[in-house]
């Protein structure tokens, strides 16, 4: 069984990602965010809702640093994180260009596009370098 | 029409092993084979099936139980299809048996000759398309949890640690455990072994084995003319929070995942957490039994490794957990596993446990999932007095 969402719901968010641009549901009718993408709105099921620029900022909600190769080609230590973005929504993803020991709970983040696998995805860094 | 009285008349249990040489087909049927002969009951008898379909094989329609009947090569009057089994799967055979939907209803899983393909076994990391490309799996997911846990609570990682001490012990003393004659195991064991996914270290996190169970479930009069001593289903519930392993999971929001579930089962139940004498928790990691006892109410959310550390979880504690080595030592069949569990509690309340055996026990709590699920359940189980 496909374990994916309907394609047409979520096909907009990748080729938006392909394109730089992070971007999640916003409701129409009642205004929320909401991510994963589903068929209704999940606050008013509304069905009218679109894909809304995101600026991509955000707060470390948790991580964890993986350190057992996968063997499926994702390099270790890998550090994954579930981000509590500006607009009140939120994704996991993975934490790029620092070391495993400067990730607390809490730091500002932001998004960064680069190609894994052949794909861009949505990455995330540091805010800023003084820590 | 009256509910009827439930009971568990039978169990199975194969071989459990980091692999087997047979299928997932073929070892399920063994367990159903061997959970008839347990209850004195044959086929025949049999009108209701839960066992969520494994493959190969079957019409890959869902729901897939429904395939078991050309397995079996009879009808039934009851099919159920929980995702995953043990505790929401004899609950809904429960149900059905009390409302007459059938009369006798065998829950079943587990898995063979699937696990030495890959390093992880395939079910930790679901091809969801916000999931996959990052590189997640099982066990991260209950990392996320449990890192916010220790950034707040900050718990001794040495009393921590003797939670998995305790219960890979148990399961080192059993002959049936997969991790049998290993060990034993002391803190230092645990915190030196390699970190997973922090805070998890190899040895806080379960198995990925092979094996099958089955769990035969009838009313309470028919129960009584069985060979073994019936076992009551006295009461249970789930939660079920979000779909589990696509949104981030929270621990603000499941970190006490289960209290709605044990205060409905206790209820139903007419007990009280401190009532039970031998606790078989989903330990899909070590923190989840801490996180388990906390949500029970036993003692207060964050204090639950210092309470663990000074009451004892091994035999001879104040709270026996996870007689048998639990998921971390004795096995975790994929979605079978959770069955394992109830075949434990049952064991136990028959004296009859290859592990650690409580002495005198009458109450068993039995319970699935966790936090990084982001769904839970829980049953009590009692010796029919």
């Amino acid at each position: 069984m496909n374990q994916n969402i309907d394609e047409s719901l979520t096909s907009k968010y990748w080729e938006n990602i392909e394109n730089g641009r992070l971007t999640r549901p916003v409701c129409n009718s009642c205004g929320k965010n909401f991510f994963s993408p589903q068929v209704l709105c999940p606050n008013c099921f509304s069905v009218d809702w679109s894909y809304s620029e995101s600026i991509g900022i955000g707060k470390i909600y948790s991580h964890t640093t993986v350190y057992r190769p996968m063997g499926t080609g994702f390099p270790t230590p890998l550090i994954l994180v579930d981000i509590e973005l500006d607009e009140g929504w939120r994704m996991y993803s993975r934490l790029i260009n620092c070391k495993p020991d400067q990730v607390v709970i809490g730091l500002d983040v932001e998004v960064i596009f680069e190609k894994f696998k052949e794909r861009t995805l949505p990455f995330f860094q540091l805010r800023n370098e003084k820590i | 029409m009256r509910n009827k009285k439930v009971a568990i008349a039978g169990i199975g249990l194969t071989k459990q092993s980091k692999s087997l040489e047979e299928n997932n087909l073929t070892i399920c049927i063994k367990a159903v084979e061997q959970a008839l002969i347990d209850a004195g009951m044959q086929l025949e008898e049999i009108d209701g099936i839960s066992g969520r379909w494994p493959g190969p094989g079957g019409t890959k329609f869902d729901p897939g139980v429904v395939d078991w009947t050309g397995v079996f090569g009879k009808s039934f009057r009851w099919v159920g299809d929980t995702y995953p089994q043990g505790v929401p799967g004899i609950l809904d055979a429960a149900a059905a048996v009390s409302f007459g939907l059938c009369n006798s209803a065998i829950v079943f899983g587990g898995q063979a000759g699937v696990l030495n393909t890959s390093k992880l076994a395939d079910y930790t990391q679901p091809n969801n398309e916000f999931i996959q490309p990052w590189g997640f799996f099982t066990a991260a997911h209950f990392a996320m949890v449990a890192q916010v846990y220790f950034a707040r609570f900050k718990p001794s990682r040495e009393k921590l640690s003797q939670i998995a001490v305790d219960i890979r012990n148990a399961g080192s003393r059993n002959p049936e455990a997969v991790m049998y004659g290993k060990g034993p195991y002391g803190v230092s064991d645990i915190v030196d072994s390699p970190l997973i996914c922090d805070p998890f270290h190899l040895l806080d996190l379960c198995l990925a084995t092979e094996g099958a169970s089955a769990i035969l479930i009838t009313s309470l009069e028919r129960a009584l003319d069985c060979p073994n001593d019936p076992i009551r289903i006295l009461g249970g519930a789930s939660e079920w929070h979000r779909q589990q392993y696509v949104d981030p999971v929270r621990y603000d929001e499941v970190g006490s995942i289960g209290k709605d579930a044990f205060s409905r089962a206790f209820a139903t139940a007419a007990l009280t957490p401190e009532d039970i004498d031998v606790y078989e928790l989903y330990d899909i990691n070590t923190w989840e039994v801490v996180r388990q006892f906390e949500t029970l109410g036993l003692c207060a959310e964050g204090d639950g490794v210092d309470f663990l550390f000074e009451n004892g979880i091994s035999v001879d504690g104040k709270y026996p957990t996870n007689t048998d080595g639990g998921l971390l030592s004795f096995s975790h069949t994929g979605w079978g596993g959770p069955n394992l569990k109830i075949i434990e509690a049952v064991r136990q309340l028959r004296s009859t446990s290859t592990g650690d055996q409580i002495k005198d026990a009458e109450t068993a709590l039995v319970t699935g999932a966790g936090s990084g699920a982001q769904y839970f359940n829980a049953a009590i189980l009692s010796k029919n007095r």
